[in-house]
């Protein structure tokens, strides 16, 4: 068993993840493979384990988030001391990793983003999901004072008292965690450092945040956002007390 | 409040009693969730046989037309275990998620293990 475990949620991506995969496995990094298979009805689980990787499978399709639990939870069980998540539809690049492993080793950061944002490659992102991001920078900047350039970016580098927070059913979202998790985090005293991440566009099929989801996205996210600053403000009461 | 409105409550009430209870018969529904459905149906039954009562209500409430602190009540009680619901499938999928997230783990284990075999 390696340090750390690489941790893909895939859905129906039996078109990229092989690619994924491979690039990864060519870095010669220490780091294991999971695929969660968040209940895909292509052939995504035969294509991941024969490129290489472990697979989870979940029963039926449960949302990113859950996806992502299922491998913080596997990792806490195996005695993984870091997880990173990446994307399984070739978003990210694996040339990206060394640089998420560093900060977490020598800089001891307990989060890092890789941020698109910092990234001297330009990313087209819609008007709609930029506005988003915007919205949720400005709200990171206000409840927390930190700047977070790329609170969207689902390539992070964790270290297990993250991941072990993030283990627990209430500590994280089912859907998308975004923005809302981010301040959770700095709330708590979290030390998230973002380092420049090439992202890609997705190499085959619609990506989940397609037509007007976004719209739907940014109301809800500005509703968590209230409920995680709320809840977080209860709990420093109660400690207080 | 006319005869007729009083006995198409009754009889409506009645109705979805008997449906109630059969369902508890059944085992379809739960003793806990049928208690309330059983409470409020005899609490309308209660106000429609003594109309006076009601009227007194509406009075106090400041409503002119009796019924319609009825008809109220009836939107307050839906709401009410509308949101007693969702609550209850909020419940129910964090369970079936824990466990979705657990079995996972567990096949991929049983199967690395030999326990099981893989498909």
């Amino acid at each position: 068993m390696k340090k750390y475990l690489l941790i893909m949620p895939a859905y129906n991506e039996e078109k990229n993840i092989a690619y994924v995969i491979e690039s990864v496995l060519s870095m010669s990094l220490p780091l294991d493979i999971l695929v969660i298979n968040d209940g895909s009805s292509d052939q995504t689980e035969a294509v991941a384990s024969t490129s290489g990787a472990e697979v989870l499978n979940l029963h039926y399709n449960s949302g990113y988030g859950s996806a992502c639990q299922t491998g913080f939870k596997y990792a806490l069980y195996k005695g993984y001391s870091y997880v990173i998540q990446m994307d399984s539809d070739g978003q990210h690049l694996a040339e990206d990793l060394p640089k998420i492993i560093d900060e977490l080793e020598k800089n001891k950061a307990d989060i890092v983003i890789g941020s698109r944002f910092l990234s001297t490659e330009k990313y087209e992102l819609g008007a709609l999901r930029l506005l988003a991001i915007h919205l949720f920078r400005w709200w990171i900047k206000l409840l927390t004072g930190q700047n977070i350039t790329d609170p969207s970016s689902g390539f992070q580098g964790l270290n297990r008292s993250v991941f072990g927070f993030y283990a627990n059913l209430d500590n994280y979202p089912e859907d998308y965690p975004d923005a809302d998790v981010v301040i959770k985090m700095l709330l708590r005293g979290c030390k998230i450092v973002e380092v420049p991440a090439t992202f890609k566009q997705r190499q085959d099929g619609i990506s989940m945040h397609a037509g007007l989801k976004p719209v739907y996205y940014m109301i809800k996210m500005c509703m968590s956002i209230l409920v995680v600053v709320f809840r977080q403000k209860s709990i420093q009461r109660r400690a207080r007390k | 409040m006319r005869f007729e409105l009083r006995l198409t409550i009754l009889l409506v009430g009645g109705l979805f009693l008997t449906y109630v209870i059969s369902l508890l018969l059944k085992r379809k529904i739960l003793e806990r969730n049928a208690l309330f459905y059983i409470f409020t149906v005899i609490c309308f039954g209660l106000l429609t046989l003594f109309p006076d009562f009601l009227d007194t209500l509406a009075k106090g409430a400041g409503i002119d037309y009796p019924p319609a602190l009825l008809f109220m009540l009836g939107n307050v009680i839906l709401l009410m275990i509308t949101i007693y619901q969702s609550i209850q499938i909020a419940v129910l999928e964090k369970h079936v998620r824990e466990l979705s997230e657990f079995s996972a783990i567990q096949f991929h284990e049983e199967e690395n293990s030999g326990v099981l075999k893989k498909q």
